[in-house]
């Protein structure tokens, strides 16, 4: 169940859309959703517009770096800042990837945690840690990744799921790493998704992705989403029940009009499918 | 450690270091090139937007091998993506510098990264509350909220792929950025005692007046007042800049400043004489003004002392003649003789007060009230039908018409202790010194 409170179809706020948006926001844009770790400690010109978006709109924090999977210690003194972020913005949600990004140095990309029964239960340990210092659950995102990690004891399904069990914390299910992963790791993407535990599901990305020229699918959100993604949209609205979604886009950012087709997209098929029941 | 962390710390530890540290066993090699490929563009990326003259000047090679030891040696602590040009600083500051960089590249990238610094920091504190500044000297500037003094070897604002400077001129450059009302980020070159002077306002509590003397005891400058025409100028520059708000409200005014803006004109004898003229009396008012202000009440209040100790003392030798006195009220109730001991008393006890400079104020305002009461009772004329005889009374002796000259101006005199306290060279001060020193 939703019990979240953020509805609808949102958009990723960057910084080249802010032009666009400042003769007024679309209706069909419920929420907008940023990456704190790119806010935290703006001050200024940019500080002060973000300041008077969060006073007016429904955000969604979509974090990055807390290396939830990653060998180095919880950063505490990040997620107290982080608390403090999310307290100030009033943010809907707060998002994370599942994934790690550091050891001791930040290397501002995602890795694939190795798929190990005592993995599970250290990430599990560190959600609910995270979880007690921010006083607010964080939604867990299933990540693209561009190798398997050796040690694996199970498939990416059973560690997604294994994770979301133990933590017992929501889900935040993204489509398009899902149809990522199926063309670079080889499997089917519409028996992943209905294998997942569709009832923690809360929050919902959709995006578009590159090619390589190594022939690996890159997790860009520099494109359009694609047909097979907007069909792996519709299969989860179907199975699961409509949750509210946000188009990302992060790079090679149209105009403002491209990215309200899309969006409204999403709102048509939530129209479609309904509400949650 | 668990066997799956020790295998991610050696997989990063390949990520950042692919030549030198071995790719962990049952990883795919190009699915991890593709990774340390992502982790140079997510660097570089970052870099070449924040370094453009930097990385124009290394040429692609060069850069290319600066970033990959930058990812190969450092560790960034921050969370923050927004941050890798701050731990790339920190990198440059800690680098063992060899000789294929050049000897500013420090500083270089510094001035290149201090812009985007600025431009999103959070302002330190809440904007000070400024006032109109109408007295330079005595005033303590408001600096804008983003305020950042720098000072290079290099003059870094103009190296570019045609400058490029081997050793260090023998001036140092000196830069102010700032960030203006309008939150754009300004760079202001300064001259080096222009930019003692700011260091000074920023860093201390002095005042204009205070930071410019301290100036001069460094430069050896016997005769402050010279340089205040030059630090005004440079201070009135940057306010129309931005850089400075305005006053601190309730810094102390002491000083009398008049800045004439005279039409310049060098030819003409009478302009050049009038300017000449205007200086020297700056000159000498300003002097006047830092110095002798605070002993100013000292006059008066040794005038004031003796008149009242005289009087107090005649009357300590004399009769009581205050029973056939006609008091206002409500010293009308008191018995003569009380009213002749309290004015025996506070004639003798405020004088020497009044010499001392201690509760100036109080005893101002009490001698105050006995003038008053005096001038009821003894010097008012006993009546009056115009305001032309009353003013007949405006004399020292009595020609029928009352006698109120003399108490009225020291009544006025007293007034004016009242209103400036008892200044410099008094106990007042004194115990007020005392008081700041221990705080």
């Amino acid at each position: 169940m939703n019990t979240f409170a953020i509805n609808g179809a949102g958009l990723g706020l960057r910084r080249e859309l802010l032009p666009a948006l400042e003769s007024g926001v679309p209706d069909v844009i419920k929420f907008f959703e940023v990456s704190p770790e790119n806010w935290i400690d703006i001050g200024g010109r940019l500080g002060k517009i973000f300041h008077a978006y969060t006073e007016q709109h429904r955000f969604v924090a979509h974090g990055l770096s807390l290396s939830i999977g990653g060998p180095a210690l919880l950063d505490i003194a990040f997620l107290q800042r982080m608390k403090a972020f999310l307290d100030e913005h009033n943010c809907a949600l707060y998002t994370e990837h599942l994934s790690f990004c550091s050891d001791e140095g930040h290397h501002y990309d995602l890795y694939p945690i190795p798929f190990t029964e005592e993995s599970v239960r250290y990430v599990a340990d560190r959600m609910r840690l995270a979880q007690d210092i921010l006083e607010r659950p964080i939604a867990l995102e299933n990540a693209s990744y561009y190798v398997t990690p050796p040690l694996a004891e199970m498939d990416e399904l059973t560690f997604i799921n294994a994770v979301l069990t133990e933590a017992d914390c929501p889900f935040h299910l993204d489509v398009n790493n899902i149809y990522v992963n199926s063309l670079n790791h080889g499997y089917d993407a519409t028996a992943f998704l209905k294998g997942l535990c569709g009832e923690r599901i809360v929050y919902g990305h959709i995006a578009g992705h590159d090619l390589d020229k190594s022939g690996v699918i890159i997790d860009t959100h520099g494109q359009a989403a694609c047909d097979p993604v907007w069909q792996l949209l519709e299969v989860a609205y179907q199975t699961f029940g409509v949750f509210p979604t946000l188009l990302e886009r992060d790079f090679n950012i149209p105009p403002l009009a491209n990215l309200l087709v899309e969006v409204e997209h999403i709102a048509s098929l939530q129209q479609h499918y309904g509400a949650r029941t | 450690m668990m066997a799956f962390q020790y295998m991610q710390r050696q997989f990063l530890a390949h990520l950042r270091n692919p030549e030198q540290q071995p790719l962990p066993t049952g990883f795919d090699q190009p699915g991890v090139a593709l990774y340390t490929d992502l982790l140079y563009n997510k660097f570089n990326d970052s870099l070449e937007m924040c370094f453009p003259v930097t990385h124009a000047i290394l040429g692609e090679n060069n850069w290319q091998r600066l970033i990959n030891d930058f990812i190969a040696q450092h560790r960034c602590l921050s969370p923050y993506y927004r941050q890798i040009p701050d731990e790339f600083i920190e990198y440059l500051q800690n680098k063992h510098r060899n000789d294929t960089t050049p000897p500013y590249l420090l500083e270089l990238a510094h001035f290149e990264w201090v812009e985007m610094a600025l431009a999103i920091v959070k302002e330190e504190q809440i904007t000070t509350d400024s006032e109109l500044i109408t007295d330079w000297l005595a005033c303590r500037p408001v600096f804008a909220p983003v305020f950042q003094l720098l000072n290079y070897a290099y003059p870094v604002q103009r190296i570019n792929e045609n400058y490029q400077p081997t050793t260090p001129p023998e001036q140092a450059t000196h830069i102010l950025g700032f960030r203006d009302e309008n939150d754009a980020v300004q760079f202001i070159e300064l001259n080096p005692a222009t930019a003692r002077l700011l260091e000074i306002l920023h860093g201390t509590d002095y005042t204009v007046g205070e930071a410019m003397q301290q100036i001069a005891r460094e430069l050896q400058q016997p005769e402050p007042s010279v340089l205040f025409a030059f630090g005004i100028e440079a201070l009135t520059e940057l306010m129309q800049h931005g850089a400075i708000l305005g006053a601190r409200k309730n810094s102390e005014k002491t000083i009398m400043d008049k800045t004439h803006k005279l039409t310049e004109c060098n030819v003409c004898p009478v302009h050049v004489a009038t300017r000449e003229l205007c200086k020297a009396s700056n000159i000498i008012s300003r002097w006047f003004a830092e110095n002798m202000v605070g002993f100013a009440p000292l006059t008066l209040r040794l005038l004031i002392a003796y008149e009242f100790l005289d009087a107090g003392l005649e009357k300590l030798s004399g009769e009581n003649w205050f029973a056939d006195l006609a008091f206002p009220f409500p010293f009308n109730l008191l018995p003569p003789d009380v009213s002749w001991e309290l004015s025996i008393g506070l004639e003798i006890i405020a004088p020497i007060a009044l010499i001392l400079g201690l509760a100036t104020r109080f005893f101002s305002f009490s001698l105050m009230i006995l003038t008053m009461v005096a001038i009821a009772a003894v010097h008012w004329p006993a009546e009056w039908h115009t305001l032309a005889q009353l003013w007949q009374g405006y004399a020292i002796t009595d020609q029928g018409y009352g006698n109120y000259k003399l108490p009225l101006m020291y009544l006025f005199m007293l007034a004016s202790l009242l209103f400036s306290g008892s200044g410099r060279l008094s106990l007042d001060a004194w115990l007020a010194n005392q008081k700041t020193k221990n705080g």
